[in-house]
């Protein structure tokens, strides 16, 4: 039997800000001829599946936001969930993005196959081939489980904070949380006064800052609406204003003594028991893990009914966590539902596992746990594919979107240049990559993120970071302003024109 | 005088297709025939106001703010403003109000009559519109005809571009900008209310939609939309309006497929719902006892 497999000038994976933004800028562009496979049956990404109470970004909204959109009706200068999806939503909306979206559509492997010149995709709803490849697959996008004995055995209700089920009734339950990430210190707060009894268990104590977090005030949205400008002024002073933390975090992290002395501060506020409050203080370098924001956080922990447990975990049984203290006594905490916040696969991306090379190798093979890209956007060995919220694009410190923005930039430039010289194939060249990684990791060198003193999702089982950009932003915004065709091995179309700007000897 | 349509609205929230929320209010009893109102550039539904205190209270009145407008929401990047972007909104508007099986009279004042010439192809509105009131507006050369900034020739037509385009910020309303705005915008006996009623609304609209919408409109060009329209379609055009000149309705008139009349009010400047909302509301109650009872 033959099937006609749809062919696409561009197949984006997955609709999250990266899918979107690429759409968006493609159709700008007048492209149109593109498709975004999306596994779930709605756009948006990390912001449509983390819905769990109390969700919001922790980076101003008027910055986490795209530059091209920005909108002056945000109700709250952090602001919630509900509102950062229906805003993607929207933007997709009104460059009707919604339209080239094939919804159901889980990618289960990505093939190069270099005589046809394009990348065989196999979706959980059917084949599709395209020229080019963009994963927005994202890093936050499948939830880590833990591997504690006995988890499956649990009788209550389970679930992780990124699945959250909100059909299952809090109130009154015998709640377990494990873990003390970005995730849970925003829902910890909104669950404490539903549930009776809540464990929360801690293997790192994370530092909390104060959050300024406001509604909008209507002097500020009228502005916004009627002083053309107004709002990228504002969107500009807060990127900016976080940019200066790159001082801290990578220059001289000495200066993140002060971030720790509010941090105690913000502990000191709320919690009086001494005991809590040594369990809470954090023993390693400010910033080597993610720096969390909450006003609500230490005043939920300081309730009757919340029990912070530091002891480490030994095993999950029907309805109890066991946990084990440094004498070795085992203590049983007796549970209903257990919620679990305990993050993402980060360091080893599920996408790489399901993307491949000509000869068969997997991106994840091929990486091994040294993952690593061009400009965190290309991969020697796997042409015309390009990854967004790459290695090493991730941030600590300011918004994700304008990294996806640069990396969307950069790919835009590299397709333009490909259509205008008649490049059908491009692939970073292995001395750029190394070098490119070289310079990654020398910047990384005495960042607070490998010495500060933690183990954190930032970094591989190595102990490199090979997930943040080490720098200020806008350096590596600069980076992918423009297209380096030097950098590439380039193929010319067949039949085409020489490509006027490709050096000597370039074309393979 | 029949004012029962005033504070007995019932309020809707519909999607428009790309997602774009509408704030839409249904007045009137629930199986009276339907009157859908779409109103001007740079005001918002109130500016049916005068009109709707003037219809026949068995007539149920759909009224909806225009994105960017109002208590709709204003898109979000420049790609959410266009004709088409008005048609999906009417669209929306009438799939949610006007029941199944039903037909109902849209009237379009400005850029509310383009929300209705750009929706002429399109199936909802063929299927659920039975006749079309257009007042003071216009499908084609819309900067260039306006007369309302006095300057000669190509001066004028820049002026008139200035001044649909340029996002300046009003601030509150108040006499000085009352009178300007009469000035350009309203007929010479304007009574003094309907003046400052149209300042009130003018500065209740926020400058960036309003520029963004002067830009559509200065880049309008809807014969072929118009051609489509083939219900009874009745054009009003005031012969002191400056920004819509009568040449556009006797134009508009020659275009659909069912011109019912095209008549030009003396005395009449732009905005037709607020300097003679007798007439319109008079003609409204006509549409609708000739074309869908």
């Amino acid at each position: 039997m033959t099937e006609t497999v749809p062919h696409h000038r561009v197949a984006i994976i997955g609709s999250g800000f990266a899918g979107i933004g690429m759409a968006v800028r493609l159709t700008q562009a007048g492209l149109r001829d593109f498709v975004i496979l999306e596994r779930a049956d709605g756009m948006g990404g990390t912001w449509r599946d983390n819905s769990y109470p109390g969700a919001a970004c922790d980076v101003p909204s008027h910055l986490y936001s795209f530059s091209f959109a920005l909108n002056p009706d945000w109700s709250r200068t952090f602001s919630p969930q509900p509102e950062i999806w229906e805003y993607m939503k929207r933007v997709a909306g009104e460059h009707g993005v919604d339209r080239h979206v094939r919804y159901d559509s889980d990618v289960r492997t990505a093939r190069w196959e270099p005589e046809a010149n394009r990348w065989r995709i196999e979706t959980s709803s059917g084949t599709v081939t395209a020229q080019f490849l963009v994963s927005g697959a994202g890093p936050l996008a499948d939830p880590t489980y833990p591997d504690i004995k006995g988890l499956d055995s649990f009788e209550g209700r389970l679930f992780h904070s990124a699945e959250w089920d909100h059909d299952h009734d809090l109130t009154g339950r015998k709640v377990a949380v494990i873990g003390t990430g970005a995730s849970a210190i925003q829902f910890v707060p909104r669950i404490q006064p539903l549930v009776g009894k809540l464990s929360l268990f801690q293997r790192t104590a994370p530092w909390v800052m104060f959050r300024h977090d406001r509604d909008i005030t209507k002097a500020e949205s009228w502005l916004y609406r009627n002083v053309p400008g107004a709002q990228q002024v504002a969107r500009k002073s807060i990127y900016w204003g976080r940019e200066t933390y790159i001082l801290g975090f990578a220059k001289n992290p000495r200066l993140l003594g002060v971030v720790e002395r509010l941090g105690r501060a913000n502990i000191n506020r709320s919690v009086r028991d001494p005991e809590l409050r040594r369990k809470l203080t954090p023993t390693f370098r400010a910033g080597c893990k993610r720096i969390l924001m909450s006003n609500d956080y230490y005043p939920a922990l300081a309730r009757p009914n919340v029990d912070v447990v530091t002891d480490g975990i030994t095993e999950v049984r029907a309805n109890s966590v066991v946990t084990r203290d440094s004498s070795g006594r085992e203590t049983e905490h007796e549970v209903d539902t257990i919620i679990l916040g305990t993050g993402f696969q980060v360091t080893d991306p599920p996408i790489a596992h399901r993307v491949y090379d000509s000869s068969g190798r997997s991106l994840a093979e091929h990486w091994g746990s040294d993952v690593q890209a061009f400009r965190g956007t290309t991969v020697n060995g796997f042409p015309n594919a390009f990854v967004l919220a790459g290695p090493n694009t991730g941030l600590g410190h300011t918004s994700q979107v304008f990294m996806i923005e640069a990396q969307i930039r950069y790919t835009m430039q590299a397709l333009k240049f490909a259509c205008k010289n008649r490049v059908d194939r491009l692939e970073p060249r292995p001395e750029a990559q190394r070098a490119y990684n070289e310079m990654v990791h020398r910047s990384m060198r005495g960042t607070v993120w490998v010495t500060g003193g933690c183990d954190s999702w930032y970094l591989n089982e190595q102990g490199r970071n090979t997930t943040l950009w080490p720098t200020f932003t806008w350096n590596f915004a600069l980076r992918t302003r423009w297209f380096d065709p030097h950098n590439y091995n380039l193929r010319r179309a067949p039949g085409g024109r020489r490509p006027s700007r490709v050096p000597e000897g370039a074309a393979t | 005088m029949a004012i029962r349509h005033v504070g007995q609205a019932q309020e809707l929230r519909v999607r428009s297709a790309d997602g774009t929320r509408l704030h839409v209010e249904v007045r009137g009893p629930s199986d009276g025939p339907t009157v859908v109102l779409s109103h001007c550039w740079s005001t918002s539904l109130a500016s049916w106001g005068p009109v709707v205190r003037d219809l026949d209270p068995d007539l149920r009145v759909v009224l909806y703010d225009q994105r960017g407008h109002g208590r709709s929401q204003t898109p979000l990047t420049r790609a959410g403003y266009g004709p088409e972007k008005l048609a999906d909104d009417l669209c929306a508007v009438l799939e949610a109000t006007v029941p199944s099986g039903r037909k109902a009279v849209v009237a379009g004042h400005s850029m509310g009559g383009m929300t209705i010439m750009a929706s002429g192809p399109r199936a909802t509105f063929k299927e659920k519109v039975g006749a079309v009131l257009l007042t003071n507006t216009g499908c084609t050369e819309l900067a260039d005809r306006a007369t309302a900034i006095p300057l000669p020739g190509a001066l004028g037509r820049l002026g008139s571009r200035a001044f649909l385009t340029t996002p300046l910020p009003l601030g509150p309303a108040n006499a000085g900008s009352a009178n300007v705005l009469r000035f350009l915008v309203m007929g010479k006996r304007s009574s003094p209310a309907a003046k400052r009623l149209c300042a009130r609304l003018v500065h209740g609209c926020a400058s960036v939609p309003r520029s963004e919408w002067g830009r559509v409109i200065t880049q309008l060009h809807l014969d072929d939309s118009v051609r489509e329209i083939a219900v009874p379609t009745f054009v009003v055009g005031g012969e002191e309006d400056k920004l819509t000149p009568p040449w556009h309705a006797r134009h508009i008139g020659g275009l659909v497929q069912n011109p019912v009349e095209v008549r030009i009010i003396p005395g009449l400047g732009h905005m037709g719902p607020l300097e003679a909302p007798g007439t319109l509301a008079d003609l409204l109650g006509k549409l609708v006892a000739s074309h869908i009872s």
